[in-house]
């Protein structure tokens, strides 16, 4: 191949288009002749022209709406190149996009939370608004109640309850208790033998007391961990435990929730390991409002 | 009801809410999404993720089976330019995001339209690189401008046969449609070569005077 005829190929030996034979001969052409590769790279910058397009910074300057350098050029180009067209085309599609609503998102979780809370106060300011409005206006036609209404309102009335008393609950928890009643409670099978003592432990809870402690006197047996078993007078179980043990004077501490023991009259089982186990009477009574509700 | 709170350890709706809360500061909500980013936060990511999935939706089906690789390699780049701090601030991060996706999304569109130009010495080379060539950066800049000035400048029908040339049409082709022979393309397509290069050099020579 000569020269001509190689400089007449080369954009398709670019493109790659060439036969194998014709590709062969002019690359051969080509390694023997400096004058056909300055026409080579005479061909690459000429395809590098007719290869311009906007670029694609460019496009997404244009898409956005920012300015962009040598507009005319540019909107020249974009007039005569359908790929370019196109190209902004797509790009101005996604910029519309960016606009729409960021859902779901951390910002439309808040808002969609906002509406799950909004709904029944919403339904309802709806309703006493509907309400208000209808009631200056005489000939106003009488407004359709969405039966989904009352139980909504009534819903978030019950919520809202509950969340208030959790919240108090919350509170008192978290504060100390003070004049906490004290029952030390003795054996039965002493407690009856003693002259002294009650035939049953008996412990005065006053009104508002959230706790009562027993202390659960012990028979002289050195001190094991112990389970625990309390019953009331219909001998249903109230509670039962393990893991109790024994402080330095002998005796088992336990800490009950006076809503536990009702005013009424208990059985406690104590079940040292490995001992004897040994009963304990227990009689509640309640000071203020609640006494009298039998346990 | 404070929504502050630490960073969201799965993905539900509480998680998304609690995640650093609702805050009322745009440029601190954008720096702490960045932060969050970065810092592989589950809700932060999934923020920039929906982001870059919004921007790169309309070029979905012309890149058909590419487009998740593409969201793959948005993400990357998103991580990249936040690492080195090209954020500056002065638009919304989300902007910022969106403006990056849709760069990329442009770019691998025109990658797909692109033919692969076979240069003599990598002629068996299987598959175009996904990398920009010498040509795209070259068009990127300030000399992008000039060859979209050069191209201006050639006739249309030198623009027409080239087009069917870059296209990847065999000089067989191009004289069928234009009903011109074989060797007046060939020909033609040589003159038309020399045209542009007038143009380029007026273009580059005017360049450089106004350059100073």
């Amino acid at each position: 191949m000569d020269c001509e005829a190689t400089s007449d190929r080369l954009p398709w030996l670019l493109n790659g288009t060439l036969s194998e034979m014709e590709a062969e001969n002019a690359r051969a052409h080509l390694s023997l002749c400096p004058r056909c590769r300055r026409e080579m790279e005479e061909t690459r910058r000429a395809a590098a022209v007719f290869g311009a397009h906007v670029s694609t910074a460019d496009l997404v300057d244009l898409a956005w709406d920012r300015p962009v350098a040598e507009t005319a050029l540019v909107h020249g180009h974009l007039e005569s190149c359908r790929d370019c067209a196109q190209d902004l085309a797509l790009a101005r599609e996604s910029r519309a996009r960016e606009d729409a609503p960021d859902l779901p998102s951390r910002r439309g979780a808040a808002l969609r939370f906002g509406r799950y809370l909004a709904l029944p106060s919403s339904l309802a300011a709806g309703l006493l608004l509907g309400l208000w409005w209808g009631g200056d206006r005489a000939p106003a036609p009488a407004p359709t109640p969405d039966p989904r209404v009352p139980a909504l309102v009534a819903e978030a009335a019950r919520l809202r309850e509950a969340s208030e008393r959790l919240q108090a609950d919350l509170e008192e928890a978290r504060a100390p208790h003070v004049n906490v009643p004290v029952a030390e409670l003795l054996p039965a099978n002493l407690a009856r033998r003693s002259s002294d003592a009650p035939p049953v432990g008996e412990v005065l809870v006053p009104a508002g007391a959230r706790v009562v402690t027993l202390l659960l006197g012990g028979d002289g047996v050195a001190p094991r961990p112990a389970a625990l078993e309390i019953r009331n007078r219909q001998g249903d179980v109230v509670w039962s435990g393990s893991g109790l043990r024994a402080g330095a004077l002998g005796a088992y501490t336990l800490t009950v929730p006076t809503a536990l023991l009702t005013e009424g009259e208990y059985v406690l089982t104590l079940r040292p390991d490995g001992a004897r186990a040994r009963t304990y009477e227990l009689r509640v009574r309640r000071e203020g409002p609640g006494a009298g509700a039998p346990g | 009801m404070t929504l502050a709170g630490t960073a969201p350890s799965g993905a539900g709706w509480y998680d998304a809410l609690s995640f650093r809360g609702a805050s009322t500061d745009p440029a601190r909500e954008d720096a702490e999404t960045a932060a969050g980013f970065l810092g592989g936060e589950a809700a932060a990511i999934a923020l920039v993720d929906r982001w870059i999935a919004g921007a790169a939706a309309p070029f979905r089906n012309r890149l058909a089976t590419e487009w998740p690789d593409l969201l793959q390699e948005i993400r990357l780049e998103v991580f990249r330019l936040l690492q080195r701090s090209s954020w500056r601030g002065e638009a919304r991060l989300k902007t910022y995001v969106w403006r990056v996706a849709t760069h990329s999304s442009l770019d691998a569109v025109r990658r797909l339209r692109r033919r692969p130009v076979h240069e003599p010495a990598d002629a068996e080379a299987p598959l175009p690189s996904r990398d920009p060539s010498p040509l795209d950066q070259a068009l990127e800049g300030d000399t992008g401008r000039r060859l979209l000035a050069a191209l201006a400048a050639v006739p249309e029908d030198c623009r027409q046969l080239w087009q069917g040339i870059l296209g990847g049409l065999s000089y067989r082709e191009i004289s069928g449609q234009m009903g011109v022979s074989e060797g007046a393309l060939r020909v033609r397509a040589h003159r038309c070569r020399k045209r542009a290069l007038e143009a380029l050099g007026g273009n580059l020579a005017a360049g450089r005077a106004a350059q100073g």
